[in-house]
């Protein structure tokens, strides 16, 4: 086995997930074992060391800088319920801290918030959706038998699903990243959520989603099942899952449901003035560019293939209404940046979009 | 009616037409439709993007010998027009 260390590109804030380190402590050779080990007590220090920090200048002037400072790395959870009216300041069931409620999608909704902040502050070093630090606020039991879940400016929205062909929205961890990413998007490029722009801004949540998932089982690209909200299909439902990053278009065929209209190819790319200019259709065709990226460059999909397409969707020449060739280019341009023109990393951006009929 | 968008992405559509209906029934959707102020959203009611993974419907109503196309996203639907679009969901869900 190959040493996790040589995947480990930031010192402080590796890539490897907690728990694999946990596992690595538990069952590694005795080298690996010490450092899985090591690692996980530095982390653990430096969080004390800053909540330490936080009672020791609570007390000056500046609380309430030092507060925004200090709480870095950790994600400031309120779960709410909407007790199945359309009421999104309903009872708080959890804040952060609070043990679990027993409520299984309060919990799931906890949870997920919390496994989305740590990928982004793990992975990216970003400190949640506006990357200050922003409270994650949740709302869970939103409507009656409500089939969907949403970003809505402030808090992420989600459905107790009709139970015949969608169950409880916060089942998918995928789904939870989804619309946390919705938010971050709306911080960095505000694209604007209409044809192509939209389809990115789409694509953008399914891509993170998906690698909140993948850094909390730790799986590798080709270990990964590259699909969004597999586990929020009905029994009874043909499919697998609402969408497949890998094969878009082959989530489910179903009499109710339809076929999946996802694309996978700009020569398939759909017209119509559903669905926001068939933002969730669409979305398709830069999912799979970012899928053939991350197995190309095969280990994690988070570091590499990740990194690049978060520095794009940073780029300031990713504007309001950017087209999918715009942002195929700013990905060019952060693999060229991060890894050099001509590295592994460039090309196989390159021929990632190529394989989706994109030319840069 | 077609009710696209949603995190899901999945297309709902159904139609429902009150002549084919038992009387009581067709009663019914005239009553919800006679609520809804169908000149309200005959025009300028298509909007260029929306919040993200809110559901858009897309409504043809024929009546009179009158045919009004709607584009609406969830947020604006009005109490009435929502008990309409709620059968029509309904409609749309039922497996065959």
């Amino acid at each position: 086995m190959t040493s996790p260390i040589h995947s480990c590109r930031h010192p402080i804030h590796c890539l490897v997930p907690p728990q694999m380190l946990e596992r690595i402590a538990e069952n590694g050779s005795q080298a690996q074992r010490k450092w899985a080990l090591d690692t996980l007590t530095r982390d653990h220090s430096l969080r004390m060391a800053r909540v330490q920090n936080m009672q020791h200048r609570a007390s000056g002037p500046r609380r309430a800088d030092i507060l925004t400072e200090v709480l870095a790395g950790m994600p400031r959870r309120t779960i709410r319920t909407a007790q199945n009216t359309e009421n999104v300041e309903g009872p708080v069931m959890r804040g952060e801290g609070d043990p679990p409620t027993g409520d299984v999608a309060v919990d799931e909704a906890y949870d997920g918030l919390g496994a989305t902040y740590a990928f982004f502050w793990d992975v990216l070093e970003r400190d949640s959706i506006d990357g200050d630090g922003l409270p994650l606020r949740g709302v869970v039991h939103f409507g009656s038998q409500y089939d969907n879940a949403f970003w809505d400016g402030q808090r992420m929205v989600f459905g107790d699903g009709d139970g015949e062909l969608f169950l409880r929205f916060t089942k998918s961890l995928d789904v939870i990243g989804h619309e946390l990413a919705h938010g971050v998007t709306e911080d960095e490029a505000a694209l604007e959520y209409w044809g192509q722009s939209g389809a990115l801004n789409e694509s953008m949540s399914d891509v993170f989603g998906s690698l909140v998932k993948q850094y909390k089982l730790g799986q590798r690209a080709d270990e990964a099942d590259w699909l969004i909200g597999a586990d929020l299909l009905a029994p009874g439902v043909n499919g697998v899952a609402l969408r497949s990053m890998a094969k878009p278009g082959t989530a489910y065929d179903d009499p109710v449901l339809g076929r999946d209209p996802q694309p996978a190819h700009m020569t398939k790319y759909v017209s119509t003035l559903s669905d926001n200019g068939g933002v969730h259709i669409n979305s398709g065709i830069p999912n799979k560019a970012f899928h053939a990226v991350a197995t190309a460059l095969g280990g994690y999909a988070w570091e590499r293939a990740g990194e690049i397409w978060y520095e794009a969707l940073r780029d300031s020449r990713i504007k309001p209404r950017a087209r999918f060739r715009t942002f195929a280019r700013a990905t060019q341009r952060a693999a060229n940046r991060l890894y050099g023109d001509g590295s592994v990393e460039s090309k196989a951006v390159g021929d990632g979009w190529d394989a989706v009929g994109i030319e840069l | 009616m077609t009710r696209s968008g949603g995190v899901t992405g999945v297309q709902l559509r159904s139609a429902i037409d009150t002549a084919a209906l038992a009387p009581a029934d067709a009663a019914e959707i005239e009553a919800m439709l006679g609520k809804v102020d169908l000149n309200e959203w005959t025009s300028g009611s298509t909007r260029r993007g929306g919040p993200p993974d809110r559901f858009q419907y897309d409504l043809v109503i024929e009546q009179d010998g009158r045919r009004h196309e709607i584009t609406i996203g969830e947020r604006d639907v009005s109490p009435s027009l929502r008990s309409l679009l709620d059968r029509l969901v309904a409609e749309a869900r039922r497996r065959p």
